[in-house]
């Protein structure tokens, strides 16, 4: 008895591995490239460019349909290819009213890109709060990290204790604002390879959204209005020399804002069916428009705003998921399900039972002819005896009829 | 008579346990001292920043071992039985084979317990050290997949050694490694956060896999 | 009287290779029963079915009254059990494998493993893997003999020692026999050891029991003839009358259970002349020989 439940151990066992294994062998050999074009929007044209590379062959066109060399499709893109303009010698003098130079341009850009792995991956929140604005040019490390839940509290990393009177000062400044503890959330940008620091935003118990900073050594503390109803997933600070908006702000449902240094007000980016779990998101600034693109495997939209974040134009391409290739539905009748350990939107190791479907039945029904069949022939075992095998390959299709097959069942005593 | 079954395993792996012990504490001790040169070397801040931001794990020597320790420790408490045949001395004892069995291979999880203590307690220490608790906390859930991995791995190479035909030993080689693979999937630190439990159940199916081979030694099986 | 062992029509095949088939044996309680045949006949596969480490391929066998291939542990206790090649525990010492044993029997009689190391003059805390094969030998009959078991099973037991081992073994085996009533089963392919001792036997050929008596009515009722043919060289057949032969140029030997009359009308009858009829006497090993041929 006990003999026999360990043999179903190991062909349940069987059963897992061989659908982490053979899906993952499936796709090794069958699976192809699998990406949209580019999408621009060309300040000359008005309209979409596009640009895909088909094993090296890079082609250009626009949304009429006509082909563009490379250099014609590069000069119709000025703010993207300046320098290359500029080494032509075709590039503008001014679009739009706005006088082009490499140097207004640079000036007049900005690109921040949120990932839908941001959302799900480990980070230990420990961060540096950098002195704001220090009397040297470069940004420097402080000597401490600070950690905020239930209080703030800066530990030296040089003895590994905590800075009592610091964290006693910037605890009275936040608390002074009013700020709940214990914080809810916390986003910054760690990093001394920016041009200046804006410090933390951090949300408390109450939903309210602080402002953070160190100043001349001192706390910079700031309650601000963003909306308590808000329900915020996610902030990204990127700190850029126009001094337009800290960075992006993302919601639980999906929306987008900009958190702008006019008095923390923010503005929602245009992003219908933009979503966080799955989508890439990437927002550009150039002198004349505001570029929100975001895709997922089978659909990319690019929505183009002037500055004032009004849409001119939205284009939304959309190609075959894999989901629906003939493979993959070669793949869902072969195997009834695959387990998931790890995909391109999170950092986390997963263990996910995926389930294909009705179409399942098919590969389900060979595996179990196939195993009565041999066990009846073959083997000559006696299938009431060893329905649970059954019971197994029909639940699990090829994976279970491996398994019941090579592992095969004694005379139990 | 589970005295004298402690006592004859105690024998085959004493010179194992000694020196798992010794290994583990060695490479704890390894990476107690590439601290002390980091922090030495470089601006402690830094040192946090990095092993922080970029999510570099300074125990990363430690992934394969507890699973090494395992297979060796299976190895030299296995091998000796099928050697001359000698589990037919053990099954001959009046003792239930099933019993005999499972007591043989608790023992040796005893053994990969202790070296997941050794390492955890470690590592605890190491970080504390040298580290803010986040840090030393996210140590030690890390490495528990790879201490579930050492469980599984003792488990699934003493089903391999027991059984008496080389064609299942392959076998269960293929059926076991996808699975004990996917334990060993991180490239930062607590990334099995959700997963764990669900690979902690699946594994639980490891502690009795080692008495179907038992049960085909044991009944002489010539399949 | 009680059957300690009991096999009926025992069938055995590892593939397509077949050892032996429709074995049927039985022995009975206080008997020391011998199976024997040269090396490859089914000794020891005999005993792995006995002790349920081999499902044979039909028949059944019982022991002390259960299924061998499914001996409980209590009728386990009750049986002793010597393993080809006197496999123990080699990493133990010798103090060592005695502690570890004694914790499984009720009655484990200290005192007689002791007795048995005593004489061999090695010290307790010798490693057994250090021990010569003869010492090895002695370590494993004084486990069995402390056992105090009602069934002992000795797989060749001889295999691998000299002649003053093989005595010795022999020795102290019949002398705790014969003191404490118990069974035996063992095998050998050395026969003359066991020529006061066995009370019954099966000699094992070739997929087959080539016989199965006591080794006394054996000894008593095989016999060797020796003559020279004249003319031309006959084939002898096996059959009821001539149970091995052989020759060398005109020089014949037939192994016989019939008398000699007999066996001289036999050939008479095939037209075979013969002269200088004659009978020579046989030790056990000898009539083995003959038996199960030299080859």
């Amino acid at each position: 008895m006990n003999a026999k439940l360990s043999r179903y151990a190991i062909v349940i066992l069987a059963t897992i591995s061989l659908s982490i294994f053979l899906p993952n062998l499936y796709w090794m050999v069958f699976d192809k490239p699998n990406r949209p074009p580019q999408i621009y929007y060309s300040p000359i044209i008005k309209d979409f460019l596009f640009t895909k590379t088909i094993n090296g062959n890079t082609e250009y066109w626009d949304k009429q349909g006509n082909t563009y060399s490379r250099k014609d499709y590069e000069a119709l893109l000025p703010f993207n290819y300046y320098y290359n303009l500029d080494k032509w010698g075709v590039l503008p003098d001014s679009i739009d009213d706005f006088p082009v130079s490499i140097s207004s341009i640079r000036k007049n850009s900005q690109f921040t890109r949120i990932r839908s792995v941001y959302f799900h991956t480990p980070m230990i929140q420990l961060n540096p709060l950098f002195e704001s604005q220090s009397d040297f040019v470069h940004l420097e490390m402080p000597a401490e990290l600070f950690r905020i839940d239930n209080k703030i509290e800066f530990l030296d990393a040089r003895t590994n204790s905590t800075v009592d009177s610091l964290s006693d000062i910037f605890n009275s400044a936040l608390t002074d604002q009013g700020f709940q503890f214990p914080a809810k959330y916390i986003a910054g940008n760690p990093t001394t390879r920016k041009a200046f620091d804006e410090g933390y935003f951090v949300i408390d118990q109450a939903n309210h959204v602080f402002h953070l900073k160190k100043v001349k050594g001192q706390p910079f503390c700031v309650k601000t209005d963003i909306p308590t109803d808000l329900n915020i997933r996610h902030i990204t600070i990127k700190e850029n020399p126009r001094r337009e908006f800290y960075g992006l702000l993302i919601t639980q449902s999906n929306e987008v804002y900009l958190i702008t240094y006019n008095n923390y007000q923010l503005i929602r980016l245009p992003a219908d069916g933009y979503d966080a779990d799955t989508m890439d998101l990437l927002f550009f600034v150039d002198p004349i428009y505001r570029t929100i693109k975001y895709s997922n495997d089978h659909k990319k939209t690019c929505v183009v705003t002037d500055i004032n974040y009004n849409t001119i134009d939205i284009f939304t391409a959309h190609w075959t998921p894999k989901s629906k290739w003939t493979r993959s539905k070669i793949a869902a009748a072969l195997f009834p399900f695959q387990v998931e350990r790890q995909n391109k939107n999170t950092d986390y190791i997963l263990f996910n039972l995926h389930y294909n479907g009705w179409i399942a039945l098919i590969g389900i029904l060979i595996a179990l002819g196939a195993t009565i069949i041999i066990k009846k022939t073959v083997y000559k075992e006696n299938l009431k005896e060893n329905w649970f095998d059954l019971l197994i390959v029909a639940l699990s299709g090829i994976y279970g009829a491996l398994a019941v097959l090579l592992i095969q069942p004694e005379p139990w005593d | 008579m589970i005295k004298a079954i402690f006592f004859k395993e105690w024998l085959k792996i004493r010179w194992v346990v000694f020196g798992a012990v010794l290994l583990a504490l060695g490479f704890l001790t390894y990476i107690g001292l590439n601290l002390r040169q980091y922090f030495k070397m470089n601006d402690p801040i830094n040192v946090w920043i990095y092993f922080i931001q970029r999510k570099v794990l300074y125990y990363s020597i430690l992934k394969f071992i507890p699973a090494f320790i395992a297979v060796i420790l299976a190895i030299a408490q296995f091998t000796p039985e099928m050697v001359k045949k000698r589990y037919r001395l053990t099954f001959h004892l009046p003792y239930s084979e099933t019993k005999s069995i499972l007591l043989m291979s608790g023992i040796g999880l005893l053994i990969v317990l202790l070296v997941a203590v050794i390492l955890l307690v470690g590592l605890a220490i190491i970080g504390s050290n040298y580290f803010p608790a986040e840090v030393t906390y996210s140590s030690l859930i890390t490495v528990l997949p790879w201490l579930l991995a050492s469980i599984t791995v003792y488990l699934a190479t003493s089903a391999i050694v027991l059984d008496p035909s080389w064609k299942y030993r392959i076998l269960y080689a293929l059926f076991f490694i996808p699975f004990i693979q996917s334990l060993f999937l991180e490239h930062g630190y607590l990334e099995y956060q959700y997963s764990l439990t669900a690979y902690f159940l699946v594994s639980l199916l490891f502690g009795v896999v080692i008495l179907f081979p038992g049960y085909r030694l044991r009944k002489g099986s010539v399949k | 009287m009680e059957n300690v062992i009991e096999c009926v029509n025992l069938t055995h095949s590892y593939g397509n290779k077949l050892i032996y088939r429709d074995l049927n044996f039985s022995v009975q309680k206080g008997k020391i029963f011998g199976i024997l045949g040269k090396n490859g006949m089914g000794k020891t596969t005999t005993i792995n079915i006995l002790m349920g480490f081999l499902r044979p391929t039909s028949g059944n066998c019982y022991v002390l009254g259960e299924e061998s291939h499914n001996l409980s542990p209590l009728t386990r206790a009750r049986i002793g059990l010597l393993f080809e090649g006197h496999v123990c525990y080699e990493f133990m010492t010798v103090a060592q494998i005695e502690r570890f044993y004694s914790r499984f029997f009720s009655n484990w009689r200290r005192d007689l493993y002791f007795g048995l190391i005593d004489r061999l003059g090695v010290s307790y805390d010798h490693k057994i893997s250090n021990m010569s094969c003869g010492q090895r030998s002695q370590v494993a009959l004084g486990l069995i003999m402390a056992q105090d078991p009602e069934l002992m099973i000795l797989d060749d037991y001889s295999m691998g020692l000299d002649a003053g081992y093989r005595m010795l073994f022999i020795d102290y085996l019949i002398d705790y026999v014969r003191e404490n009533n118990k069974t035996v089963f063992m095998t050998s392919h050395i026969i003359q050891d066991l020529e006061q001792i066995i009370d019954d036997a099966i000699i094992m050929g070739r997929q087959k029991i080539l016989l199965q008596m006591p080794i006394s009515e054996f000894l008593a009722t095989f016999h060797q003839y020796h003559f020279d043919v004249e003319g031309r060289l006959p084939d002898l057949t096996i059959d009821d009358t001539v149970a091995n032969w052989e020759n060398i140029k005109n020089h014949y030997t037939v192994y016989s259970f019939k008398g000699e009359k007999e066996v001289k009308q036999y050939l008479e009858n095939r037209g075979i002349s013969f002269a200088d009829f004659h009978e020579i006497s046989m030790n056990l090993e000898h009539a083995f020989i003959g038996l199960t041929g030299k080859y």
